[in-house]
């Protein structure tokens, strides 16, 4: 029993801790950071006015309190979107050529989730989106999960230069969606108890998560400087070309040597 | 359970892809800033005379070892030509690397990038540091004599690589002939 009552005054510290960082990070970054992220300042507003919301929900009808957790976290895995939507536009900004390859991409994500949802409204199989509020949250939050896997894959490999704010606000980001994931599956396949149990994890993540921002948004650092090669700015095509060439000759020379 | 497997397999991938890219070398800002002088001079490729790398790996030399020495004596020699010849392996992985550092930095800010092309490109460069490792491993277990010819396709494609260096740059400063003739069969 006061096991239990330990846990309880713990839940409740990380609950209060996180809106208190909430509080910060939407009051003291919104002036100097409104303009650059407007979209994320955003999504940390609703949160904030959900968890304080949530808190009479939580201890004068404890009943309601399911079904506003989930209707809220629906909402803000939506408004999830619109934060990756910003990473994209604030990264690529000075990246056409990249920003073009990602467009097809995710136009070509966008056709696979579509014809999965046909085959399955079609196909005769149950819906799983619609099952309840956890999958559906689940299959919004993998497919973030996919898109910021994506951007952080091509920023990768092609060396896009992120400034300080930026990077922590992905970090962060991208932590959060990923433990969400494996919390939400968890929950909905593992059963209610072991479902709880890693549900424990994930608000001292968040709470990770907010510090992280409350410190990269603190103050405004400066964008990247990035230069462009003069020489072949206008010649995509024959770099491209030439690239390719080379590595076929340089795989063809090693594979050789493989042969008896 | 499927769509369960494949939840917990893209969490458990972004967050590896997340702790790579937290992690790796940070952008540095004097590197950009760098005069395309400077980005000529890091793809030059410097190499060691073909003949020395021959000569290292003469199979007269083991032989001679062979002939001469003690058992000891020719472990010692194998393992040190063997590290010369992983050397040159390393060496060639790092310059095509360079290369594609190279490409990703100049079409980056290119608006006529194609991705489909782009793609296929991505795909042969995986594809050739797979079979570079595949190589690599294989050169413990075969030996470096085994592996000799392999050296006339390191001073090769080095060779390639030096002559799309030059096309990319555009500049004459480069053009001297490769300091290894192409493989040969």
């Amino acid at each position: 029993m006061p096991q239990v009552k330990v846990t309880h005054i713990a839940d409740q510290l990380v609950w209060r801790t996180c809106i208190s960082l909430e509080v910060i990070l939407v009051f003291h970054s919104v002036p100097v950071m409104l303009k650059r992220f407007p979209i994320f300042h955003g999504y940390i507003a609703c949160v904030l006015v959900r968890d304080v919301a949530a808190i009479p929900i939580y201890t004068m009808w404890p009943s309601l309190y399911s079904t506003f957790y989930w209707s809220t976290a629906f909402v803000t895995a939506i408004l999830g979107y619109a934060v990756i939507l910003e990473i994209y536009n604030r990264s690529l900004a000075r990246f056409p050529g990249v920003a073009r390859f990602i467009r097809v991409g995710l136009v070509g994500l966008l056709f696979l989730v579509a014809a999965r949802a046909f085959v399955e409204l079609f196909g005769g199989a149950a819906n799983p989106l619609a099952s309840s509020a956890a999958l559906l949250e689940r299959d919004l939050r993998t497919l973030q999960a996919i898109l910021l896997g994506v951007f952080l894959g091509i920023v990768s490999f092609y060396q896009i230069p992120i400034g300080k704010n930026l990077r922590g606000i992905i970090v962060g980001y991208t932590l959060y969606v990923g433990v969400r994931v494996v919390e939400l599956t968890a929950y909905t396949e593992s059963g209610k108890a072991i479902g709880i149990f890693v549900s424990k994890l994930e608000p001292f993540i968040y709470l990770i998560c907010l510090s992280l921002w409350t410190l990269v948004l603190w103050s405004r650092a400066p964008e990247p400087i990035v230069d462009t090669v003069p020489s072949i700015d206008h010649d995509c095509d024959l770099l491209l070309r030439q690239t390719r060439t080379q590595l076929s000759r340089a795989f063809s020379f090693l594979t050789r040597t493989v042969r008896p | 359970m499927i769509p369960a497997l494949f939840s917990i397999v893209v969490s458990v991938l972004l967050l590896g892809i997340l702790t790579y890219w937290a992690f790796r070398r940070p952008w540095s800002a004097s590197e950009s800033r760098s005069s395309p002088a400077d980005k000529s001079k890091a793809l030059r490729l410097e190499l060691p005379p073909a003949d020395l790398i021959e000569r290292v790996l003469d199979p007269h030399d083991l032989a001679f070892v062979r002939k001469e020495s003690s058992a000891e004596t020719v472990r010692l020699f194998e393992q040190e030509r063997r590290a010369l010849a992983i050397s040159w392996l390393r060496h060639t992985r790092r310059q095509v690397g360079r290369l594609m550092s190279y490409h990703v930095g100049a079409v980056r800010q290119n608006i006529n990038l194609r991705p489909a092309l782009e793609i296929q490109l991505g795909l042969h460069y995986v594809r050739f540091l797979v079979v570079y490792e595949l190589i690599l491993g294989l050169s413990h277990i075969r030996g470096p004599f085994q592996i000799r010819l392999m050296m006339g396709y390191v001073v090769g494609v080095t060779a390639q690589l030096r002559g799309v260096s030059d096309q990319l740059l555009g500049t004459a400063q480069f053009s001297t002939p490769a300091s290894a003739p192409p493989p040969t069969q």
